[in-house]
């Protein structure tokens, strides 16, 4: 087993109106889960279509366990589950899991099913008749019934009700205990990935802004609160003023004379992604 | 990836199929019928209405068909985005693409050469009653290779449009646009040319032959030109006075297999054309998801 | 067995709050020497949190001696894992008569709470957390 899942070196997708991904050299480590951060329209998705092979890049190279997407069809070893979670709406969920097996050499089929039946989800239901958790479960189930070593899970809990969110990242969660695969896992909504991915990809307007373990991360940077009058530390991400005040998230370790604190994952990136947002207006 | 190609498409094909069927019933209650009844003028008027529309429906059924069943095999899974589900299985895009393409396509194209070929022999006893001969537009687009060809063209067509534009509507309008002129001009200006016309400045035609040219020849042989308006006589004997004959160009009946074999092939080379054009598109048009 | 809890908004990182309660749970006689912990796929499912945590928790107890992985089996609390001292119970039992002094005493919480962690630190530091 490789340790590194996936890397891209200088990544890009140039789009007619603009750019999808621009310049993105990065690694995701193997047997961890992965947070792919980053506001709507910053190339989560256009980075996960090209990773399975739906999509080419304009240039770059990127390799997903050592291989190049799409060479020979979709990566055996990648599950990826879109953000609509397409399935076939006519098909019954047992005919749903019929055709994972007819497209999948080594789908695992009791594996499959017991998910499903973790998931309450009935077997005859027709797929266009399922809620949106169960919907997202059976789709889970069929990506996870490959048996793949890494699954990429586009805004899995998008449209999602809060129990459903839970249900369905636990179920993922329960799987990488069981399994140890890798996971790649976007999201627009940083709380929901708090404490559960322990690496971090950070996209903005199409660039990488921040990666790297999300602990080491967290002990690099600091919240700074102090006096305005303050000299900024080097490695400064946002400082903002009220006041007298000022609040500063930099990239330092402690700087003596202002309360340090180390940043949560929402203040971390937050920060980072309004940062971008301040230089790109 | 078969089993979920028919899961998928069974509906328009089993529909397909049926009418079909239905239609190979009728023809068939019908030629027997018609064979039992001795007087022609009776045929015409039992199934002078029946042999309209059987003409009006088996002219529409190949592009109906094939753009009803060719149209939404990608445009629908594209519009509804289960396109992704699908290639980012184990299986190749060729395989998906080449899958859905046969399961969907061969039964009907099948079906409706087996279709015309019946119709060829259900047709027989109702000979008399129809229009023209057997080359002649329209009873030579409906019998014998030609409904298959045509539907093969018309369904591959309507299944590439679809992978292109990601539309199914818009597969089928394109489709049938595309595929009503090239019909009517394959008619007119390439089947007559088929096979070199038989010429003859006899009045009397063989049975069945289908005169492409008519013109106006000197006793010499060379054109001439007659103009029956100018006449103060009857045509024929002013014809006979300025020495002037009336030469037709005609292709007989007995080549009406060879004709259906050219212009079958004709069509099935256009659907290749078209089949290799679709695989073309899976592997580089069909990569912005 | 025991479930874990984990306050996201502590500020003390996740797999830190799995061993304080472990040990926590141990000084109670909560968890006793041989009782197996919960499976790395029971506490994801119930506080959401990654299995890499999980794991990481797990072998700081085991590196302190506090438990010990059975390959295929589970996690569980070492024989040699400390039960509350003889003298533990003493002293709780004094702390306890203590607690009902100030009570009667007319303290109130914050006050005894602010006592005793004044003498925590006093007599506890530069032992950490």
């Amino acid at each position: 087993m490789t340790t590194i899942a996936l890397d891209a070196t200088a990544l890009t997708m140039r789009y007619r109106r603009g750019w999808g991904l621009r310049d993105c050299t990065f690694e995701l480590p193997a047997g961890r889960i992965s947070a792919l951060i980053g506001p709507n329209g910053a190339g989560k998705s256009t980075l996960m279509r090209i990773a399975t092979g739906l999509q080419r890049q304009t240039s770059g190279e990127i390799r997903v366990l050592g291989q190049v997407p799409g060479k020979h069809g979709a990566n055996r070893r990648l599950a990826f589950l879109g953000q609509d979670k397409p399935l076939f709406k006519a098909f019954t969920v047992e005919e749903m899991l019929r055709a994972g097996a007819k497209l999948n050499p080594g789908w695992d089929d009791q594996y499959a099913q017991r998910l499903v039946r973790e998931a309450d989800v009935p077997f005859g239901a027709k797929i266009g008749t399922l809620s949106g958790g169960q919907r997202t479960r059976v789709a889970l189930a069929i990506a996870m019934g490959r048996r793949p070593e890494l699954v990429m899970l586009d805004e899995p809990l998008a449209d999602l009700d809060p129990i459903a969110r839970q249900e369905v990242m636990h179920a993922v969660l329960a799987e990488v205990a069981e399994t140890g695969m890798t996971v790649l896992l976007s999201s627009h909504v940083i709380a929901d990935l708090d404490g559960v991915c322990d690496h971090l990809l950070l996209l903005a307007d199409g660039q990488v802004r921040l990666q790297g373990d999300v602990e080491d991360l967290l002990t690099q940077h600091r919240v700074l609160v102090g006096s305005r009058e303050l000299v900024l530390p080097d490695g400064v991400v946002e400082a903002r003023t009220t006041g007298r005040q000022a609040t500063v998230l930099a990239r330092t370790s402690d700087v003596p004379g202002w309360d340090n604190n180390e940043p949560s994952l929402e203040e971390l990136a937050l920060a980072y992604l309004r940062s971008t947002r301040k230089v790109a207006a | 990836m078969t089993w979920v190609a028919w899961r998928q498409q069974r509906l328009q094909i089993l529909l397909g199929l049926c009418v079909i069927a239905g239609l190979a019933a009728v023809m068939t209650v019908v030629r027997f019928d018609a064979q039992s009844i001795t007087d022609e003028r009776l045929v015409d008027e039992r199934y002078g209405t029946y042999v309209n529309y059987l003409r009006l429906v088996l002219l529409a059924l190949p592009v109906l068909l094939g753009v009803f069943i060719g149209g939404p095999l990608f445009g629908r899974e594209i519009e509804h985005g289960t396109h992704v589900f699908s290639l980012t299985q184990s299986i190749g895009r060729t395989r998906w693409w080449a899958s859905k393409i046969v399961v969907a396509g061969l039964p009907v194209i099948v079906g409706m050469t087996l279709l015309g070929l019946l119709n060829s022999w259900a047709s027989a006893p109702l000979r008399a009653v129809m229009f023209g001969g057997r080359l002649v537009t329209p009873t030579f687009e409906i019998e014998g290779l030609t409904l298959g060809a045509y539907t093969a063209l018309a369904f591959t067509l309507s299944a590439t449009i679809g992978l292109l534009v990601r539309n199914t509507l818009a597969a089928m309008v394109i489709t049938v646009v595309a595929y009503v002129p090239l019909i009517g001009l394959v008619g007119n200006a390439l089947r007559p040319a088929y096979a070199v016309p038989v010429t003859s400045t006899d009045d009397k035609m063989p049975a069945g032959a289908w005169i492409v040219s008519s013109s106006y020849v000197d006793a010499a042989g060379n054109p001439a030109s007659f103009s029956p308006a100018a006449c103060t006589t009857g045509i024929p004997e002013c014809m006979r006075t300025q020495g002037v004959v009336r030469r037709v160009g005609f292709q007989p009946d007995d080549r009406f297999w060879s004709f259906q074999a050219i212009e079958a092939g004709l069509f099935v080379a256009l659907a290749a054309l078209v089949v290799v054009a679709g695989a073309w598109a899976v592997h580089h048009r069909l990569r912005m998801a | 067995m025991i479930e874990f809890r984990i306050d996201r908004r502590s500020g003390v990182a996740a797999y830190q709050q799995l061993v304080n309660q472990t040990k926590h749970a141990l000084r109670l006689g909560l968890l006793r020497p041989g009782d197996q912990l919960p499976t790395v796929k029971e506490v994801v499912t119930t506080t959401s949190i990654n299995p890499n945590t999980v794991l990481k928790a797990y072998r700081e107890l085991e590196r302190e001696g506090l438990a010990e992985g059975r390959r295929g089996v589970g996690t569980f609390v070492s024989v040699s894992a400390a039960p509350a001292q003889p003298e533990a119970d003493q002293l709780r039992a004094e702390l306890a008569g203590w607690m009902r002094r100030a009570r009667q005493d007319g303290l109130d919480r914050e006050y005894v709470e602010a006592l005793v962690k004044a003498e925590l630190d006093l007599h506890y530091e530069g032992d950490g957390r």
